[in-house]
């Protein structure tokens, strides 16, 4: 006989409910995995654990987790998007152009990318939840599309930062309570972000859906209504990355953030947010951000090549879904021992 | 109709009719259910009772007829529109959102909110207590829904039904399919306590027996006819069955076959946590029933055997040799074959039509030089559907446009392609009409008298025992009884099927 059956059935009620709730909060895991690399490159190179080096990985990782938080919304409800990374291109090109044209204007314009990034969103809401187009199909299209966008509005030209109004590198380089307001900026998204998932209806109503979208039209609730804002949401957040993005790039070309769908998504994953939607959050997808962005870092440290980077990326993303899997086995397996022990 | 509704009924269905693409599900249906009453709603697969249900609740628009709930004549446009006006329905398959809490649930887009629109978890919390006490359930509103008992689930969707006051009628659709005599007898306690304050229930089944003592009047519908409506009182199921089936029941074949050699035999078979110490034989030119309650592990049972998750346990042997199982694929070659109970989602592909559905396991044989012979595809393909009596047009439609009967007849069919000699049936009968099921029937019987060996899954007990040589009863992953023909009545089976595993460690 299989001796973790077994050993399920023999632990007490508590235990198993304890046990179960252990599996289903990953964010511990997640960092308790970021401690892990920290120690891990620490000890590979001294630069590694350096305040300096701290304060790199923040600033890099911090666009990645505002993104990482869009994506995850969109994970939850049991969808996708692969076209963040063309929405960070779209977004900051052309709102990062309409300030370079309107210097007078100030940092409202800000909002334009921003902005942008929502009607991105709208785009592959109306796709998937009104089109009815599965999500992968429809997000690799509007990857392209975004993407073509951006090349055609460029038209070969590119954006140098300096030569826009001074209040935009001010935003970039600000400081509050003596930390970076990119990092700042990070924090509050999550915080933000976090609470509404679990304060709002629709934040509620986003986790419904991915657990059970069968069930959704018998609560009254409209599913389609529910997916589109939460891709709106995900084109606001990626928007608002874009402006953030472009401006530390120094230089904004069409083909910036290429390939930031896929760190994004292996960020979520990392994070322990299920690809099956209902179950993780931002939190999680935030610390697996961090996670990536040191890996990324202190690959650079070792001297890695970008191919190996980009290899160790994919097998991150493999891996954590391989994770993923066994922990809902297992997870299946003690919910189902304590359904048949409820009901005897 | 018939009978002068009461003054001032609960419910009065009216001349409800609904066809579905041209074939009627319901034709002038009308009964009136009281305040306070416990109303059976009784009849066979495909009589037409979820479809009432769902035009009840609005869940689908009826083509004619009222209803008129307290005196005044509605129409929901949607469930949430019936929920606000007290009219709940509680489905068999729970609609429910496994990975969040029980409170959650109960309040799943009516949550209490803060003037700022947050939503008030506190308050949501101790008011999902305080429903849940009102009615007697002893459930902590923070467990996952998940990790609930399916007793349990159902009463998370009464709760549900309670947050905006009292329902005024509570529709339960095959509630104890899945559930325990001890959660029968808890979901009773809760059904009468809900009377007690005034809901009305309907209680929808296809036995009357397992509602003795509970309702007080009992509806019978027969293809998607309005049969009778009779107080509970002096009923009994004899004369409930024949006024479903509209012919005397318990008619069995009498046909005796004759037992062969052993084909399949497995030998304490586990998968963990799912299922152990499975041991049963078939026989060519046997049928093995095998009962048991929703979820005990009989289509996981049936599912091993065919490869599909290998055992982790055990031992099996086809034709007396015993074999590893490891893939479906094997599992075919040596000539088994499995009906999935979800025929639509793994039996067939409803798109494609008739012939290709039927040829999909035969093409290699109707291939000369890996290239398909059309000839040959249709003279097969036109002897299955005569031989079945698949009535389809064409072997050219697409599966998607025959009936539910005609549907299993092709998936059937396209097994038989392959002359299997061990068939496992899973529900073979379940969500077709009348007429066809007597026909599945047949060709059931029909293939055993050939020395097919025959394991067939099902819920519906007067067919286990009207087709069975045996019957296996798998109760909570284990066998709960094995019974000859001459043994076996519903009592004996439904015993069997909720024995409980007697010794669990601590």
């Amino acid at each position: 006989m299989n001796s973790s059956a077994e050993a399920a059935t023999a632990i007490g009620a508590p235990r198993l409910g304890r046990r179960i709730a252990l599996l289903q909060n990953r964010v511990l895991g997640v960092a308790a995995f970021l401690v892990l690399l920290v120690v891990f490159f620490s000890l590979l190179d001294p630069r590694f654990a350096s305040l300096a080096n701290a304060d790199t990985i923040a600033l890099n990782g911090s666009v990645l987790v505002i993104v990482a938080c869009g994506e995850a919304i969109v994970v939850l409800t049991r969808n996708y998007d692969l076209s963040v990374g063309s929405i960070v291109a779209l977004a900051s090109y052309v709102g990062l152009d309409v300030v370079r044209l309107h210097p007078g204007i100030g940092p409202s314009l800000a909002l334009v990318p921003v902005l942008i990034g929502g009607a991105c969103g709208m785009v592959n809401g109306a796709l998937v939840a009104y089109a009815n187009v599965p999500s992968v199909i429809a997000t690799l299209g509007t990857m392209s599309i975004f993407r073509g966008l951006a090349y055609l509005y460029a038209g070969g030209n590119q954006i140098n930062v300096k030569d826009l109004p001074p209040w935009v590198v001010d935003i970039a380089s600000s400081h509050l309570f003596g930390l970076s307001g990119l990092v700042v900026t990070a924090f509050l998204v999550v915080v933000l972000i976090g609470l509404g998932l679990r304060y709002l209806r629709t934040g509620r109503q986003i986790y419904a859906i991915g657990s059970n979208p069968a069930a959704v039209p018998f609560y009254g609730l409209r599913g389609p209504g529910i997916i589109f804002r939460a891709y709106v949401l995900t084109g606001l957040l990626t928007g608002l990355a874009a402006f953030l993005f472009g401006v530390r790039a120094g230089y904004i070309v069409p083909y910036l953030a290429q390939g930031l769908e896929l760190t994004a998504l292996a960020a979520v994953v990392v994070g322990g947010v299920s690809v099956l939607g209902g179950s993780g959050n931002v939190v999680g997808a935030a610390i697996g951000a961090l996670a990536l962005a040191t890996i990324n870092n202190g690959l650079i440290l070792l001297g890695a090549s970008d191919f190996t980077r980009q290899f160790i990326e994919g097998a991150a993303i493999v891996v954590a879904v391989i994770v993923d899997a066994i922990i809902q086995a297992r997870l299946r397996e003690l919910l189902r021992t304590l359904r048949r022990r409820r009901a005897s | 109709m018939g009978e002068p509704p009461a003054p001032n009924p609960r419910l009065l269905l009216e001349g409800i009719s609904k066809s579905f693409d041209g074939i009627r599900a319901l034709e002038d249906v009308g009964f009136a259910v009281q305040p306070g009453s416990i109303h059976a709603l009784l009849g066979e697969n495909g009589a037409g009772k979820s479809t009432l249900v769902k035009i009840i609740t609005g869940i689908q628009p009826a083509d004619a007829g009222n209803i008129i709930l307290d005196g005044e004549a509605c129409r929901f446009p949607s469930p949430m529109e019936a929920r606000a006006q007290g009219v709940v329905a509680v489905y068999q398959d729970p609609k429910l959102f496994p990975h969040l809490d029980v409170a959650e649930n109960i309040f799943m887009g009516i949550q209490p909110t803060s003037p700022l629109g947050l939503v008030d978890r506190r308050r949501m919390y101790r008011r999902a207590r305080e429903l849940l006490r009102t009615l007697d359930v002893d459930i902590d509103p923070t467990t996952l829904v998940a990790g609930l008992s399916p007793g349990e689930v159902q009463f998370v969707e009464f709760t549900r039904a309670m947050t905006e006051g009292m329902a005024r009628l509570l529709i339960l659709d095959e509630p104890t399919a899945a559930l325990t005599p001890l959660e029968t007898e808890r979901l009773f306690g809760v059904v009468r306590r809900l009377q007690a304050r005034g809901t009305s229930i309907i209680f929808i089944s296809h036995r009357l027996e397992e509602l003795s003592g509970l309702v007080d009047t009992v509806t019978v519908l027969r293809d998607g006819r309005h049969v009778a409506t009779l107080p509970a009182a002096g009923l009994d199921e004899a004369a409930v069955v024949r006024m479903m089936v509209g012919r005397a029941a318990g008619a069995t074949s009498g046909r005796r076959r004759q037992r062969g050699a052993e084909r399949l035999r497995v030998e304490r078979l586990a998968l963990a946590g799912v299922f152990e110490e499975i041991s049963f034989a078939v026989h060519a030119g046997e049928i093995l029933g095998v009962g048991g309650l929703v979820g005990a592990g009989r289509t996981e049972i049936a599912q091993t055997i065919f490869g599909v998750t290998p055992p982790t346990g055990g031992k099996l042997f086809v034709n007396g040799r015993e074999i590893r199982v490891r893939t479906a694929h094997q599992m075919l070659s040596l000539g088994i074959a499995y009906l999935p109970e979800d025929r639509d989602g793994e039996g067939l592909i409803p798109p494609l039509s008739v012939l290709r559905n039927l040829e999909l396991p035969s093409l290699r044989r109707l291939a000369h030089a890996g290239i398909m012979q059309s000839a040959a595809e249709h003279r097969f393909a036109s002897a299955t559907v005569a031989d079945l009596q698949i009535r389809s047009a064409s072997v050219d439609l697409p599966a998607a446009a025959l009936s539910g009967g005609n549907r299993q007849k092709v998936v059937l069919g396209k097994w038989l392609g392959i002359h299997p000699s061990i068939l496992i049936l899973d529900e073979p009968t379940h969500g077709i009409d009348v007429g066809a099921k007597a026909q599945v029937h047949e060709i059931i019987e029909h293939l055993a008298g050939d020395g097919l060996a025959i394991l067939m899954i099902s819920s519906d007990l007067p067919e286990l025992l009207r087709l069975s040589d045996r019957i296996l009863v798998v109760a909570d992953g284990r066998v709960g009884g094995l019974f000859d023909r001459a043994d076996a009545t519903q009592e004996a089976i439904l015993t069997a099927a909720s024995t409980r595993r007697r010794s669990r460690a601590a």
